[in-house]
């Protein structure tokens, strides 16, 4: 009897060792299989993103990169990148990588839209050799120079900061709260004021005028062509269609309510043409900062320069709410240095300029003539765009899914 | 107890003895094989650092202020490493992407301690870069490209094998 009852007693605890060391080993399996899983991922992923970068270079070095599969073994796996058009309308571009190492796969998504000179709050090609940016300085959404950036004080960037150049302290400590980054050239294009123009109806394009007076006046737009002339009246919806009106050759002065999305581009070279005058506030219908919905957008395209203009109605304070784009010049105020003091500019927008251009001079502790800012950034710019503005000639990532 | 009980009990000690060996020795197995994994996952793991601390630089140390239009403006073949005043042991001083290629030679190692022991693990790090073909990526070039591999190693006193972890980084932005 004791016998038999040693014998079950070993025999329970014999298969309790062997339930346990059956765990054990199942255990350990499993870990391996997570390690091997894990590694497997890994390369997997790296090789997706050795074609991901592969294919992106390409695009990045021709952006007319026509879409097709590019098939590349790497590291012991394979990758395949399909680049894809998904709207060929605003050229909205797709990449799709697919590493595979070991039997495992890693999916990597890239959407990439055409970059935009109106997402910018800032943009210029040159600061200029003596510009600094100051503590009194606050920038709000992307900003990017292709020169130095002069940091004298503390500035503040809220979006994030790229530099063709380099950043150049003279003193202080500039806040980049959206990221830094060097080494980055965005060509201002040479076409883009005719590329806007191209799409303008024949409605809303002038030739032949050299002076042109523009008023935006809600749902319609009115012009004359010297001071003294009867101004026309159009309904801003059937003059510019598609909102492009395009000035050849031309002086343009603007102002007004805008009601609707436009873009106003202005060609010429020679004498005073190319050239866009702010002869007083230009503002939305429905003003985005109070009113978040406003679909109200205004692109204010010149080959040379967008000035405000020296006169009565811009001694105390302007107002601009538009994307400012100059091709070749500034967006500066006129008689900036011997005007006098004529108060704040309220924009409410973006600039791009090939050089930063002065609005004002700084004497006797504050702004002694000329205007003080007070720029803030349109962020709907990060997601829409007045119809056909200047583009980079590049994309930017739109999403990156891993 | 009689003699066939005792022959019964002497039969069940030696199987339960046999038995406690063998979970024994498979549980040593479990042990050594959770520790092989543990020191994969750490190597794979510490691969993957390397790399995404690689790849967060500049493509080039001539493309760290300045933009490029040509692979013939990239730093040459033969000088693919770190610059002048850079130090192997300090990589958060480093600028640029290859500046990893400084650990060719000489590998760098990495301390590991396991909290809630006292095991110190030693993670060895030997990384490579080079340029790579434009159309094949697993083709090392011998002129500079737009194109950068970078090759982690990663071995360890207690690791059966050596951690290989590979990827191209390539010369573009997009703002």
């Amino acid at each position: 009897m004791g016998g038999k009852a040693s014998l079950f007693l070993i025999l329970g605890f014999s298969l309790i060792f062997m339930t346990a060391g059956n765990h054990f080993h199942r255990m350990a399996l499993e870990t391996t299989d997570n390690a091997v899983s894990y590694y497997n991922q890994s390369k997997a992923n790296y090789i997706a993103n050795t074609g991901v970068n592969m294919v992106i270079n390409k695009l990045f070095l021709d952006a007319a990169q026509v879409d097709g599969t590019f098939n590349y073994n790497f590291d012991a796996g394979s990758c395949v990148v399909t680049l894809s058009t998904i709207n060929a309308y605003q050229n909205i571009r797709q990449l799709l990588a697919v590493g595979t190492f070991n039997n495992t796969t890693k999916t990597i998504r890239i959407v990439l839209k055409p970059s935009l000179f109106s997402k910018y709050a800032y943009f210029s090609n040159s600061e200029g050799t003596n510009i600094n940016w100051t503590t009194a300085d606050t920038v709000w959404g992307p900003f990017h120079t292709n020169g130095d950036l002069r940091v004298n004080g503390y500035p503040v960037f809220h979006g994030k900061v790229s530099v063709g150049g380099k950043e150049v302290k003279v003193s202080g400590k500039a806040k980049y709260l959206g990221g830094f980054q060097k080494g980055i050239n965005i060509a201002i294009p040479t076409n883009g004021v005719t590329a806007v123009g191209g799409n303008a109806e024949a409605s809303a394009i002038f030739t032949g005028k050299p002076l042109i007076y523009l008023d935006f006046r809600g749902d319609s737009i009115r012009y004359r062509f010297n001071t003294t002339s009867a101004w026309t009246y159009k309904l801003a919806s059937t003059f510019a269609p598609n909102g492009v009106i395009y000035a050849q050759d031309a002086e343009v002065h603007v102002r007004g309510n805008v009601k609707g999305q436009y873009s106003l581009a202005v060609s010429g070279t020679s004498g005073s043409t190319g050239q866009i005058f702010i002869d007083d506030n230009i503002y939305y219908n429905t003003d985005p900062r109070t009113n978040p919905s406003s679909t109200d957008m205004l692109g204010l395209v010149a080959k040379r320069n967008v000035i405000i203009t020296n006169n009565a109605a811009n001694n105390s304070d302007v107002v601009i709410q538009a994307s400012v784009y100059a091709e070749t010049g500034s967006f500066t105020a006129q008689n900036h240095d011997t005007r006098p003091y004529a108060g704040i500019i309220d924009l409410y927008g973006g600039i791009t300029q090939k050089t930063r251009g002065p609005v004002g001079i700084i004497g006797g502790g504050g702004i002694s003539n000329g205007f003080s800012k007070r720029y803030r950034y349109d962020e709907r710019l990060l997601v829409s765009y007045p119809p056909f503005f200047p583009g980079c000639g590049s994309f930017e990532v739109v999403s990156w899914l891993e | 107890m009689g003699t066939g009980q005792m022959m019964l009990t002497v039969g069940a000690m030696l199987l339960l003895a046999m038995t406690i060996l063998t979970v024994n020795r498979g549980f040593l197995t479990t042990d050594s094989s959770m520790m092989q994994n543990r020191y994969d996952i750490m190597s794979v793991s510490l691969a993957t650092s390397l790399i995404e601390a690689a790849i967060r630089l500049p493509f080039d140390n001539k493309t760290d202020g300045a933009a490029v239009t040509s692979p013939s403006s990239l730093t040459s073949v033969s000088a693919l490493g770190i610059e002048t005043g850079e130090s192997r042991n300090l990589p958060g001083d480093f600028n640029d992407f290859d500046d990893y290629n400084c650990y060719k030679t000489n590998p760098k190692i990495d301390t590991v301690s396991y909290s809630g022991t006292n095991r110190t693990a030693f993670f060895s790090s030997l990384i490579r870069v080079d340029y790579v073909s434009a159309n094949d990526p697993s083709v090392i070039s011998t002129v500079p490209t737009y194109h950068k591999r970078i090759l982690v190693k990663v071995f360890t006193p207690g690791l059966q094998d050596t951690i290989s972890m590979s990827t191209v980084y390539s010369y573009w932005y997009f703002r």
